[in-house]
């Protein structure tokens, strides 16, 4: 890399960290830096336009602070991000894992079962699971936690075949070192930087299914604080008050954007330094 | 000749390709009835070109790849038997040492947790295993004021010297040297040589070495082996077989330069 694109990069790293951890920010003090009660409602005040009467960002069909709404969508957003992408790591570790190290029949089964789950249409998927098992945010979480693991285990078996072919490993065998040390010292430390880098960009699959599912209506239910579920409550006032869509059409952009950003450069930045 | 301490019997290593549909659709013999004995505080030099089965059968008598067929029995120890305390006692009695210094050390790892790890594995407790890798590493030549440095900050050599304190920190017996020095600069190479006949001669340890360099063969061994195909074609004790090889590929192993079987300075 050159000199320019390496400040480019940097520059780009530095800007989604900071939006990235100002959101946690957000999304954990938004009881106490939040305007307004996310859930009151104002009748007379709905669709009162951006910066005025005190609404910094307008209000909706409700009256509600779309500002507050906002806040607090960061919260669903990041907990259903943070969720499902700990569900789909903890499951793709002990899939992969497992497919790496036991033998071939057994890899070949789970491996089957993993390309299964990834052939199905994402969002499909996600409404078939949440249909059975009732609409709402925990549901969905595990739905995007289960669906977004053969990401994790496939990545994690191949590492894992890799590495335990590594000399380091055969001689920790050789050793006498016992299974469980092998993997939490010589297998998971030596893959850290890919799973990090699958983390954050899974975090952005995750939150465009939570949109896509609360948008449709099976995912965050009303009157839950969540932003695809104000964005499909604006769609029936886009040309009255365009600001409806507009802030979480944003922050879901920006997030997404930032996450899968992050993702990429960690995943350049941590190869490289290996 | 002393006693013998390691008895490889038959030792065959067959890999299948198993499909889906097929089961063993297809099978590669990377080793086939392997057998030889080494006695003790002896060098047993292994010969062959790159590709003939001698990393397999390294890694199949170490039991980290065990044999498909045939027995490997070290001090009395047959790892074969699958028992607990077997296993346990053979990997005290045998360690392995790879060609590739910078692949041996895990990067997350400083290199006095790496040495220790044997000892870790065994229970010792804490204080007496520091103790125990300054001295490790003081023996192999490397300050033991660097244990809690990352393998990164080691040139090969170095990484080379850490990785034998590593084998050696279990007290083993045998040793079984797989191109311990072929990826290392000649001067360093001859360096790591020194210290393996030193640490030889007063751990009195017996060291299966094996090598494409047929001057570092002639050298460490008093018994040769060659092998070709995955099988041992000839094996005599080292005069014997330098000055008169009987198989017609060791001949022309030991001829001049053009039948050698690969260059000296290859790229791995």
């Amino acid at each position: 890399m050159t000199r320019r694109t390496e400040i480019f990069v940097r520059f780009f790293l530095v800007v989604s960290v900071v939006y990235l951890g100002a959101l946690v920010v957000v999304a954990i003090a938004a009881p106490h830096i939040a305007p307004a009660d996310p859930r009151m409602q104002n009748i007379p005040a709905r669709f009162t336009p951006p910066g005025t009467d005190g609404f910094l960002l307008g209000s909706d069909e409700f009256g509600r602070d779309v500002l507050s709404r906002l806040l607090f969508g960061a919260r669903s957003a990041l907990l259903v991000g943070g969720v499902a992408v700990a569900l789909a790591l903890g499951i793709g570790m002990v899939v992969g894992l497992t497919a790496g190290l036991a033998g071939k029949v057994v890899d070949s089964a789970l491996m089957l079962i993993m390309d299964a789950v990834l052939s199905f249409p994402t969002v499909l998927l996600a409404i078939t699971v949440v249909s059975v098992f009732g609409y709402g945010l925990p549901q969905v979480m595990t739905a995007i936690g289960v669906i977004f693991s053969p990401l994790f285990a496939r990545i994690i078996r191949t590492e894992t075949l890799t590495l335990k072919q590594e000399p380091f490993v055969l001689s920790a065998r050789a050793l006498g070192t016992p299974l469980w040390r092998i993997i939490t010292v010589h297998l998971v430390p030596n893959m850290l930087p890919k799973i990090v880098a699958q983390c954050t960009v899974t975090v952005a699959l995750a939150l465009v299914v939570e949109a896509s599912l609360s948008f449709l209506g099976v995912g965050a239910q009303p009157p839950t604080p969540s932003w695809g579920l104000m964005l499909r409550n604006a769609r029936n006032y886009l040309f009255d008050a365009p600001w409806l869509a507009l802030y979480p059409g944003l922050a879901i952009g920006l997030t997404v954007f930032c996450c899968n950003l992050l993702g990429d450069l960690l995943g350049e930045l941590l190869q490289r330094d290996q | 000749m002393t006693a013998e301490l390691v008895r490889v019997d038959n030792v065959s290593k067959v890999y299948y390709q198993a499909g889906l549909l097929r089961q063993r659709a297809r099978s590669m013999v990377a080793v086939r009835n392997v057998s030889f004995s080494i006695a003790a505080n002896t060098v047993l030099g292994l010969v062959g070109e790159s590709g003939c089965g001698k990393s397999t059968l390294a890694r199949a008598v170490a039991w980290l790849d065990p044999p498909t067929s045939g027995r490997v029995v070290v001090s009395g120890i047959d790892p074969g038997l699958r028992e607990r305390s077997q296993m346990a006692l053979f990997r005290r009695t045998v360690q392995i040492v790879f060609q590739d210094p910078y692949s041996s050390l895990n990067p997350r790892q400083c290199i006095g947790e790496s040495v220790a790890e044997g000892l870790r594995n065994q229970g010792v407790p804490r204080d007496r295993r520091r103790r125990e890798v300054a001295r490790l590493l003081d023996m192999v030549g490397i300050s033991p004021n660097r244990a809690s440095e990352r393998p990164h900050r080691f040139s090969g050599g170095q990484r080379q010297r850490i990785v034998i304190a590593r084998a050696l920190a279990v007290q083993p017996r045998f040793l079984i040297l797989d191109e311990p020095v072929s990826s290392l600069d000649v001067s360093i190479q001859a360096q790591i040589v020194n210290l393996l006949v030193d640490l030889k001669r007063e751990l009195s340890l017996t060291y299966l070495f094996i090598s494409h360099d047929l001057n570092l063969i002639a050298y460490l061994s008093d018994e040769i082996a060659v092998m070709r195909d995955g099988t041992i074609i000839e094996q005599a004790p080292a005069e014997q077989l330098i000055a008169a090889p009987v198989h017609q590929y060791t001949r022309a192993l030991f001829a001049d330069a053009p039948v050698l079987p690969e260059p000296r300075s290859r790229s791995s």
